[in-house]
């Protein structure tokens, strides 16, 4: 196997030059697409959410959001109904009467479901895609992610212009080149890059409804909203209970739901207000990678210019295998020496 | 052709040189009054402790603003607040009776105990804020930022006071804030505030955006009210 036209074959040595030049223009398309794509202003900002999230994506921990979520259900339901009716009784006059002593809570109650249902929905959708998000976590670090380009693109460039200029280097270089190529191609398969990438392209598309300044301030509103109604049962409701006569430990018997939901007060406040400062903190860097190419066509960023590597390495070379066919087609050899040295090379 | 050029130019050449030394002569006349009207306060700022009656709060407070509706602010509720009004979380003075200037008053370590409850007390006593304690302290590197801020610093003009407090956190849940007057990166303003030289009364108010976190996009007001104890 012979490529980029060995020394003295005009024929081949044409033909591998211009293979020569394709590959040097391969080479520096990969090392400038990151400065293209804008990756190492990116890049950085990928891992930065991606580090953030990491605390928050474990499946522990998002079965720990999702009981929050059923608690404070639980306690407002609890609240709403069986303490209302022991406060103040039954009926519509006595529901105006709890409602009127406790109008944080009023307002809680009232505001509850549709946050309790957004909410549901955001955690089933975060925890939908958590193995997603660690298939992503899996790959190399965004931070690293352009000198996946660079480095090869270089190398690639390097060589090329080596070859280009020491014509008696080809052959050697040639297979430095193919095994370049071979590397950039077996990259995505070594990373798992096809089953990963299109996984982080489903997490993504996923999040794009989560990862909105808009959707982080609908989850500061929540906050408050939640913030001010526990604040009502805990400061309010359940000291009123206290003062018709039940014990704590008869509150804890008799409304369960209550007393979990105050018990794991600070618990709730302890996950969920650093998840909002996650969410809050990385909307620009969720943008930022939302602006590369897609994930999924990442492993052909790296299969592609490997495959035209190895093929522009070799293909000149079986071209520039029968040059005395070409020779004689073309009547285009210089000398006959030039073909005997082609041919003995 | 040449002579009414050089009589032009050196006849602007005249009147800019003329500009140049009116401007100069009205900032040199400027300065000098500016500078012997105002003069650096050296000490604590002792905090009275914040009260709330007659719908009107005083001493030392503080408000979070989420937002604005119709010009109205609209402020987050503390429900933990001593005061009726839940947006105002009542102050009380910490361990150094203030807020100094010319040193920073840090937390201790670790700043949090095991559930997010601030520890800092040098400058208020640690309120609780919907079930978890928040306090502030003034820290030399801001731990959103890593920025280095500038020690707390006053001047006094008259009755007027400008306070400069960059490194002003608040502390809560595990998590920092920066409340600072202006911002370590010396974006935002300086915190105003008068001041009684007779009795040395002082009140300071300031308003500071929170820049990420769960919080980010709020705004913390800051009312800080006492008498000022000099070095």
């Amino acid at each position: 196997m012979k490529g980029f036209g060995e020394r003295g074959r005009p024929l081949s040595y044409g033909a591998g030059r211009r293979a020569l030049v394709a590959v040097l223009a391969i080479g520096i398309g990969l090392a400038l697409a990151p400065v293209a794509f804008q990756m190492f202003e990116r890049g950085p900002k990928g891992a930065q959410m991606m580090d953030e999230f990491e605390p928050f994506m474990t499946d522990a921990r998002l079965d720990g959001f999702q009981g929050h979520i059923r608690s404070i259900d639980a306690g407002v339901r609890e609240a709403g109904g069986p303490i209302a009716v022991a406060l103040e009784g039954r009926g519509a006059a006595a529901r105006e009467r709890f409602e009127e002593r406790f109008p944080g809570f009023a307002t809680f109650g009232r505001d509850w479901p549709p946050i309790h249902a957004d909410m549901t929905n955001l955690l089933d959708t975060i925890q939908a895609n958590a193995g997603n998000y660690r298939a992503v976590a899996a790959l190399p670090s965004f931070r690293l992610f352009p000198w996946f380009f660079v480095i090869p693109g270089v190398l690639v460039a390097l060589l090329a212009i080596g070859a280009l200029l020491a014509p008696r280097a080809r052959p050697s270089i040639r297979w430095l080149l193919v095994a370049l190529g071979i590397g950039l191609v077996l990259a995505p398969v070594a990373f798992q890059m096809f089953d990963r990438a299109p996984k982080g392209a489903r997490m993504m598309d996923a999040f794009a409804t989560i990862q909105t300044r808009e959707q982080v301030e609908t989850m500061q509103g929540y906050f408050a909203t939640i913030a001010v109604g526990q604040g009502s049962l805990r400061l309010e409701i359940v000291p009123a209970l206290e003062r018709s006569g039940l014990s704590a430990s008869e509150i804890a018997t008799r409304f369960p739901d209550v007393d979990t939901l105050n018990g794991g007060w600070i618990e709730i406040l302890n996950d969920l207000t650093p998840m909002i400062g996650a969410m809050s903190d990385n909307v620009d860097n969720y943008e930022a990678i939302k602006s590369l190419p897609p994930f999924g066509l990442f492993p052909w960023f790296f299969v592609v210019p490997g495959l035209l590597i190895v093929a522009l390495a070799v293909l000149p070379g079986r071209r520039g295998a029968r040059p005395a066919a070409h020779a004689a087609a073309a009547g285009s050899l210089t000398t006959s020496g030039t073909a005997r040295q082609g041919g003995a090379s | 052709m040449t002579r009414p050029i050089r009589r032009t130019t050196t006849g602007l050449l005249g009147l800019g040189a003329a500009a140049v030394a009116a401007l100069t002569a009205v900032a040199l006349v400027g300065t000098p009054s500016h500078a012997q009207g105002s003069r650096t306060l050296n000490g604590t700022f002792k905090l009275a402790p914040g009260k709330y009656s007659g719908g009107k709060a005083s001493g030392t407070y503080f408000r979070m603003i989420t937002g604005s509706t119709g010009g109205k602010r609209q402020y987050l509720d503390n429900p933990d607040s001593r005061a009726r009004d839940k947006s105002y979380t009542l102050g009380r003075p910490g361990r150094e009776g203030g807020l100094a200037t010319g040193r920073f008053q840090s937390h201790p370590n670790p700043p949090f105990d095991s559930k997010g409850n601030a520890r800092a007390n040098r400058i208020i006593r640690p309120e609780p804020y919907t079930a978890i304690r928040f306090s502030v302290a003034t820290l030399r590197k801001d731990p959103q930022t890593n920025r280095t801020s500038a020690v707390t610093r006053a001047t006094l003009n008259g009755r007027r006071i400008t306070l400069r407090v960059p490194g002003f956190t608040a502390e809560w849940n595990g998590q920092y804030f920066n409340q600072g007057a202006p911002k370590p990166d010396g974006s935002g303003r300086a915190a105003t505030g008068t001041y009684n030289p007779k009795t040395k009364r002082f009140v300071i108010t300031w308003t500071s955006k929170i820049s990420g976190g769960p919080f980010n996009g709020f705004s913390g007001f800051w009312h800080l009210e006492g008498t000022f104890k000099p070095r």
